[in-house]
């Protein structure tokens, strides 16, 4: 589905004119030739439009006009694209309207929105019998796209949506499907400065597509803190589940090779044991499988402050001080206090800030 | 050409003339009008089939609804005698505003083109012989237009207000009023002294007065319409409103330029802040969010009786002070930068910014009464108290 377009009461698709562009105009066309033309006031530059990008819709909640910025791979450190508010393709009144950088991935973004729109993405039916129609008109306005340059991308620097989903919606983007943006609860405010940092789940795990989708199509519609708690856990008992499952692969072959030796069988039976237990393994996340560094003492101080209002024991340690959390969430909400819920909402905003790195930092080479 | 009937429109003051004439002749009244008035609405895009059928229909000889047109020229017509009209209508036809029928004259032209290019004289003479009924509003104000345009314009796409009046007023940037001269966007020039406005901005300014409505909305609806026609149903029908606007504005933006001068915000501003809204009062003030600003401000004060009539703005404005004006571009500028770093749409935002800079200049029961540097910070925490 194109850009639909209201004509005569009814709903009729136009299609992008490819080489048809006129100044800062595009030109769109249904199947009886009947045409609309796509105004943009801003001085588009189209320099890039020979280049391959590659376009990701994606709405976050109350987007302002000036939330334009460059999207930064972190590993590298490296641009790879900028992230703008459809808004802002509309309007010359931001700071951007006259960088000459921007105005070249704003003709990319542009022509690509235009080019890719369809019916997996929720646009709007405009008027078209002015023979114009302004390019925000088309989207909800709470629409960015995310342009990424194939040509900043190489062996070392890749790109993937859905291992890029935790650190799009630690700043309040989600990708937008065919539903109304209306329906999306999730409201975090943009990074400060002009970038925008990716960090992506690591390749050491293979369920990015189902955190994605968690994160996208479940976590970012909820309102209540409670339920926003319970999905973020779900990805840490994904995290724990990996753990077990390559612990559990080293203890066996440990076996195997202590076979007959009483002494050595019972420690790496200790071992099993010690893994078996999900308080542990979430101190092995944070010890032994996320990149040390990951700063988590605002989280140690938002949960052992609940955990003290809630009267239950302080602990230094991220096990002890998260997995008590989550069982009085869990087992013993009925008694969880009104006056509390927004220590829940703060510690659900924290757990944004601090999972793209523990996602992405994820993986093998950081077990001893 | 011949006037079948003339009857007087009391409600808006005019004679309204029935008048039988041949495609031919109303294609050589209408040329001039599409020719001459570049704010007259460009054809609809509307279906091939329905204009097809249009066609069709024309070819068969059917007679198509009246086509509604105005003179915005006051001209002295003799209705009993037809030659002597259809020379007068000629001489103004340069004057003339299409009301109501726009689409079927794009028709009707397209017809003739195509019978033209066919060479198929037989059907052109046929259809160029072909009788129409014209309406024509003869001696009304350009309100009075403006309110029946408003009424017959209730079709399937109607025009918005602003392109109505953008049609209806488009004179004045030939001649100068009160000194003040518009500038068209095509003219390549920019509005850049004191006494001078884009033409576009003030009509949006204009809109926004009639409208009460600081937001541009460019596109039309029924309900748009019948709204802005209620609204124009109160305004005095004998007055040059449009005029009385144009004055008032300049008024205001002369004397707030008088206290403040060619002062600008300096660099070190520039580089804690970043770039200014305006660099000086004349660069804030020209810009549309200001005049539709003021616009919707003077509107909502008359309709709260804050103002009586927009007469009431000369004395008040006469008394504006401001005692420091870096302090005062300074702190415009900060609101202004404030919205544009903290607000969804940054052009609304900067529109309901200085609706409230005006509401709380030029009200006597504002604490920020006919003090600038007052209004301008009361605006913004209006603007935060209402949005953030």
């Amino acid at each position: 589905m194109p850009v639909q377009i209201l004509r005569d009461g009814r709903e009729v698709e136009y299609k992008l004119t490819e080489n048809e562009k006129d100044g800062n105009s595009f030109l769109l066309r249904d199947e009886d030739g009947n045409e609309v033309i796509v105004e943009i006031p801003l001085a588009l530059d189209d320099s890039f439009s020979d280049k391959v990008f590659d376009i990701y819709f994606l709405c976050k909640r109350d987007i302002k006009e000036s939330d334009i910025f460059q999207v930064y791979e972190r590993g590298k450190d490296a641009r790879i694209g900028w992230i703008i508010p459809t808004l802002a393709l509309s309007s010359t009144f931001h700071d951007y309207a006259e960088n000459e950088h921007f105005l070249k991935y704003a003709y990319i973004a542009v022509r690509e929105s235009l080019r890719h729109l369809n019916k997996s993405i929720f646009s709007r039916a405009v008027d078209g019998s002015e023979g114009k129609v302004g390019f925000a008109e088309i989207f909800h306005e709470f629409t960015a796209v995310l342009i990424i340059s194939r040509e900043t991308l190489n062996q070392s620097i890749q790109f993937d949506i859905h291992r890029s989903t935790p650190s799009l919606i630690r700043y309040g983007y989600v990708q937008l499907g065919p539903s109304d943006p209306e329906r999306v609860k999730l409201n975090k405010d943009a990074p400060t400065g002009q970038r925008l940092y990716i960090e992506q789940i690591s390749q050491a795990l293979n369920s990015d597509e189902l955190i994605s989708e968690l994160l996208n199509y479940s976590f970012a519609v909820e309102d209540s803190p409670v339920f926003k708690f319970f999905l973020l856990y779900q990805l840490f008992e994904l995290l724990i589940e990996e753990i077990y499952r390559v612990e559990q692969t080293e203890i066996v072959n440990e076996l195997i090779a202590v076979k007959g030796d009483s002494g050595k069988t019972k420690e790496s039976i200790d071992k099993l044991r010690e893994f078996m237990s999900e308080k542990n393994r979430l101190g092995l996340l944070e010890q032994k499988y996320s990149q040390p560094g990951i700063a988590l003492s605002e989280l140690k101080r938002i949960c052992n402050s609940l955990l003290r209002n809630l009267g239950r024991d302080e602990d230094e340690a991220f096990q002890g001080y998260f997995y008590r959390v989550r069982n009085f969430i869990f087992h013993q909400y009925r008694d969880f206090p009104v006056t509390e819920i927004s220590s829940l909402e703060a510690i659900v905003d924290e757990l944004l800030e601090v999972l793209p790195s523990i996602l992405a930092s994820f993986g093998m080479e950081h077990s001893s | 050409m011949r006037v079948a009937s003339s009857l007087h429109d009391s409600r808006i003051g005019a004679q309204n003339l029935l008048v039988e004439m041949t495609i031919g002749e109303y294609e050589d009244l209408a040329q001039e009008v599409l020719k001459k008035n570049e704010f007259q609405r460009r054809r609809v895009g509307s279906s091939k089939s329905v204009y097809a059928l249009l066609k069709e229909d024309l070819l068969k000889q059917c007679i198509i609804p009246p086509i509604v047109l105005a003179l915005t020229h006051n001209v002295a017509f003799k209705p009993d005698d037809d030659v002597a009209f259809k020379i007068s209508l000629t001489q103004n036809k340069e004057h003339l505003v299409i009301l109501d029928g726009l689409q079927r004259t794009y028709t009707i032209f397209d017809l003739l083109a195509d019978l033209r290019s066919s060479s198929d004289e037989a059907t052109l003479q046929l259809i160029l012989n072909t009788k129409l009924r014209i309406e024509i509003y003869v001696g009304l104000n350009r309100l009075g237009i403006l309110y029946r345009m408003l009424t017959l314009n209730t079709g399937q796409t109607p025009m918005s207000l602003r392109h109505q009046i953008e049609m209806l007023y488009l004179d004045y940037i030939s001649k100068e009023a009160g000194g003040i001269e518009l500038i068209r966007e095509a003219d390549d020039r920019v509005a850049s002294k004191a006494n001078q406005y884009n033409f576009r901005d003030v009509i949006e300014g204009f809109n926004a007065y009639l409208d009460r409505d600081e937001l541009p909305i460019d596109k039309a609806d029924i309900l748009e319409n019948i709204s802005s026609l209620e609204k124009l149903a109160k305004e005095d029908p004998n007055s040059e409103l449009f005029e009385k606007f144009l004055f008032s504005l300049n008024l205001t933006i002369t004397k707030l330029f008088e206290l403040c001068g060619e002062t600008e915000v300096n660099e070190e501003f520039i580089n804690e802040y970043g770039t200014p809204f305006g660099r000086n009062i004349l660069q804030i003030l020209k810009k549309p969010q200001a005049i539709s600003g003021y616009g919707a401000a003077v509107g909502k004060l008359i309709d709260f009786k804050a103002l009586t009539t927009m007469d009431d703005i000369r004395n008040i404005v006469n008394e504006l002070k401001i005692e420091d004006p870096i302090a005062f571009l300074e702190d415009i500028n900060k609101s202004l930068l404030w919205l544009k770093s903290n607000s969804k749409k940054i052009g609304n935002a900067q529109r309901n910014f200085f609706t409230f800079f005006f509401r709380d200049l030029l009200n006597r029961d504002s604490d920020s009464f006919k003090s600038p540097i007052n209004a301008s910070k009361s605006a913004l925490r209006k603007y935060q108290a209402l949005n953030m």
